[in-house]
């Protein structure tokens, strides 16, 4: 990576964030965040099932989710989940294309293996990736949604982790699964299967494929569905289940004495050792503590083992602050 | 090859509405409209990150919205790339995933279709640009293509000049392109999607001041005898769109005059901070 910043201009930034109080070039607190702008749905994608775009600063990530019918296997049984983050050239202008896969390669294996399903091993219940894709299928055993979750990274003014997750879980929040029933072939009954098509009105014929067709009401139960449909509702569908556990990442970019938030382009740089936490919390009404999905300790130098724990105590607190302020945005519960 | 939905009805509209020579609503952004104009200390956007590029635009034409965004003139990241006399002028062109029109999945870097439309681009603007002004230099040129609704060369096009100007790169003269396309006989102008897989069409990139055409690009076959009213139509709508944009860059200017004199002065940045609080 290209060197930005001269030793100099790394060792002011990094000696006024260690004095008393810290101080930020742009005046903000070490815990602060820039303002984080949200739009979402048909203003970002149109052609998306749900889609957001997140811009904190000049950091700007947009994400869509579509869905895609799929045939699975029987043991399988649920839908699943692909991830691809992409960059943009023009969110890393400084750097060459092998670097800028480099980034997308990086970001695209953190989003996939903290959506993947999973089950977990803890009495709580199933991690949100298996609840939601168990609310991708639609016939048991045979078709799915396969969720597709893309995002584009348009610039990154630094802070990129942060701004991607928040970014996914916005345009996941936004997601709808279009409602289908299950359609299940009945034997014709022997009094119509008898009539020619020929010898009846035409009202007879709509009742004989009435008949023929049937749609099974409950549609996930439905053990010998041949195929669904799509119903015809005013909305566009229903939201993701558990769409609310949705994960966030917190960005500490750490120093021997504190850490900040939501570093810039030109912090990240002088503080290189970043940790990223990603956490999931069930809802924040019930105040129940949240689920630590993942770490990232990205950068030279190292964290000690008792200051971590700390660190990850803490992340916790910035996370829920940053999913209750995501949710009131979203209209979650 | 008959669609079902007809692309020209019996009254003279088409399949959105339009008339034959109507374009779409052009959708004109300059700059980074996102970034506030005013002072805010707990905003960060204010001060643009070294990331941020010189100049950007967004074009929409109808549903197709494209973005470009130019860095530079600025040292080239390769000292072997360097042209002694003259600006080398790069473009990439990157598709957003969820944009949709072409039929495939995903476009990658390397993509052929990318490519060709970024060499379109590219040899469109480098008789455009005055590259001899910058030697050495290096201007970069990212193209995206957010949505797709046919026409996605000419929104390209037309969204580069602007980002061209808003960095205010030195050019001879505008390119502004339109496309256009022939149902048997009658000729129409800035095609959709659907529009496009039905007829023969073309897109015609002009400097309007000179007259000259600087990019002709057509992939379908159409009778010579034909070709010449289908682009002296083009060549007319050029000046249409020419006008919206120079309405939009002169809008533009004017508030980038307005507040760099507001700012002259301290006092009144004093004044500017308290609206903010």
């Amino acid at each position: 990576m290209a060197t930005l910043l001269s030793r100099a201009e790394k060792s002011y930034i990094i000696t006024s964030l260690t004095s008393k109080p810290p101080l930020r070039h742009d005046g903000r607190g070490p815990v602060d965040y820039r303002l984080i702008g949200l739009a979402r749905g048909d203003s970002v994608a149109p052609l998306a099932n749900g889609s957001a775009k997140i811009r904190v600063g000049g950091t700007e990530v947009v994400a869509a989710v579509r869905l895609e019918v799929e045939d699975i296997d029987l043991e399988l049984d649920e839908g699943r989940m692909r991830c691809n983050v992409t960059c943009s050239p023009a969110a890393y202008p400084h750097l060459s294309a092998n670097q800028q896969d480099d980034i997308q390669k990086d970001l695209t294996s953190l989003l996939q293996s903290t959506f993947s399903p999973t089950k977990s091993h803890d009495s709580n219940g199933d991690s949100f990736t298996s609840v939601m894709s168990k609310s991708l299928t639609i016939l048991p055993g045979r078709k799915a949604w396969t969720m597709y979750l893309d995002a584009v990274v348009l610039s990154d003014a630094g802070n990129v982790h942060d701004v991607l997750f928040l970014a996914c879980r916005a345009a996941i929040c936004d997601t709808r699964v279009p409602r289908t029933r299950a359609v299940e072939y009945a034997q014709p009954s022997k009094g119509s299967s008898t009539r020619r098509a020929g010898e009846t009105g035409g009202e007879m014929d709509v009742e004989e494929e009435a008949d023929i067709w049937k749609t099974a009401v409950q549609s996930k139960r439905a053990a010998r569905a041949a195929d669904f449909e799509l119903e015809d509702t005013a909305d566009e569908g229903g939201w993701l289940e558990g769409r609310e556990r949705c994960p966030v990442a917190v960005t500490l970019n750490v120093l021997p004495t504190m850490h900040i938030l939501d570093a810039t382009h030109a912090e990240e740089q002088a503080v290189p050792l970043k940790l990223v936490l990603i956490y999931s919390f069930a809802t924040i009404s019930t105040q129940k503590e949240g689920e630590f999905m993942g770490m990232r300790l990205l950068g030279p130098g190292q964290v000690p083992m008792a200051y971590l724990s700390g660190l990850i105590q803490e992340g916790e607190t910035y996370a829920k602050q940053l999913v209750s302020a995501l949710n009131v945005q979203m209209e979650i519960k | 090859m008959s669609s079902r939905v007809e692309i020209l009805n019996a009254g003279g509209y088409r399949s959105d509405g339009r008339t034959q020579y109507e374009l779409r609503s052009l959708e004109i952004i300059l700059g980074d409209s996102s970034r506030p104009r005013t002072i805010n200390l707990h905003d960060s956007a204010s001060n643009p990150h070294p990331n941020a590029p010189d100049g950007s635009a967004i074009v929409g034409h109808g549903l197709t919205v494209v973005s470009a965004r130019v860095f530079g003139p600025r040292e080239p990241l390769l000292r072997r790339e360097a042209i002694h006399d003259r600006a080398k002028l790069s473009v990439q062109v990157a598709m957003l995933p969820f944009s949709g029109g072409m039929a495939g999945r995903r476009r990658g870097r390397g993509d052929k279709r990318l490519l060709e439309l970024g060499a379109a681009i590219e040899s469109t603007f480098e008789s455009v640009v005055q590259t001899g002004l910058y030697p050495r230099s290096q201007i970069d040129i990212v193209v995206e293509i957010h949505q797709q609704d046919g026409g996605t060369l000419q929104a390209a096009i037309n969204s580069v000049t602007l980002a061209l100007t808003d960095a205010g790169v030195a050019m001879y003269d505008q390119v502004v392109a339109v496309s256009a396309g022939l149902h048997s006989t009658a000729v129409l102008l800035d095609l959709t999607h659907h529009e496009e897989n039905d007829m023969p069409h073309l897109t015609v990139a002009v400097m309007p001041r000179s007259g000259k055409v600087t990019l002709l690009n057509m992939e379908a076959r159409l009778h010579v005898t034909r070709f010449e009213a289908v682009f002296k139509i083009a060549c007319e709508a050029v000046t249409v769109i020419r006008d919206e944009m120079n309405s939009v860059i002169s809008k533009r200017t004017t508030s980038l005059v307005a507040s760099i004199s507001d700012s002259a002065g301290p006092r009144n940045l004093r004044a500017g901070n308290e609206m903010d609080e």
